[in-house]
């Protein structure tokens, strides 16, 4: 469900970081693509193997992307400011 | 319904739930160590399902959570994604709806925590009830 082509930011990466928001928890990353298991490690989570990393369009607002632990997140594309760690699986009975 | 005869970390959880998530969480019912929980504002993808994209569902959560797993959503209609597929795990009518058959409920999902699509994570904190919630989002956009 991501679109990763649409981008809101060329400044090359060493000219700023990217603050982001992981639920409340705030990070700053100076390069422009992070893996999501290393955002959600950051916030605290120290088993991502689970867990899902969800792009919101706002502070706690809707998925609009999502990324498995072993995924790279481009920080300089709209809607990847605000963050939400949602547990992964399933199965049915 | 009184919910202080419930554990005190289902309590907490609801607690964190209301403050932080839904404000007009309920228990509904309260049956066989399950509590029926209503939510009353989950969202559906708008790209997979017509509107409206906020609605209420319950949700049964164990009393013994966190430490033991989510299992199941019911809702009043069936889940009618836009492109017509059969979802998994659809029970129309089953037993388990009857606690809240009264307030609508009629569609139970058998979705569990763990299983075919992959581990879910071990819970062990009341806030994890937010994460539960999110779960509860994402396997609706991803049926």
């Amino acid at each position: 469900m991501s679109n990763e082509s649409v981008k809101t930011e060329t400044k090359p990466e060493h000219e700023h970081e990217h603050e982001i928001f992981v639920g409340d928890i705030r990070e700053e990353w100076r390069q422009n693509q992070v893996l999501a298991s290393e955002i959600m490690i950051k916030a605290g989570v120290s088993d991502v193997t689970s867990f899902i990393l969800e792009a919101l369009d706002k502070r706690n607002g809707k998925a609009v992307a999502e990324f498995k632990p072993t995924d790279l997140v481009d920080l300089t594309l709209k809607d990847r400011k605000f963050f939400r760690i949602t547990p992964g699986g399933g199965g049915f009975s | 319904m009184d919910e202080s005869q419930l554990p005190a970390l289902l309590q907490e959880a609801l607690q964190i739930l209301r403050a932080e998530r839904m404000d007009k969480a309920r228990v509904d019912a309260i049956v066989d160590n399950w509590i029926y929980l209503w939510l009353p504002d989950v969202v559906f993808e708008e790209t997979k399902y017509p509107p409206p994209h906020n609605r209420g569902l319950w949700v049964r959560i164990p009393l013994q959570f966190p430490f033991a797993n989510p299992h199941g959503i019911i809702t009043a209609e069936p889940l009618n994604p836009i492109d017509g597929h059969s979802i998994k795990g659809h029970n129309p009518n089953h037993d388990i709806c009857a606690p809240v058959r009264n307030l609508g409920g009629n569609q139970y999902y058998s979705w569990t925590w763990s299983g075919e699509i992959g581990p879910g994570p071990s819970l062990r904190n009341p806030r994890d009830i937010l994460g539960v919630i999110s779960w509860v989002e994402r396997r609706i956009r991803q049926a």
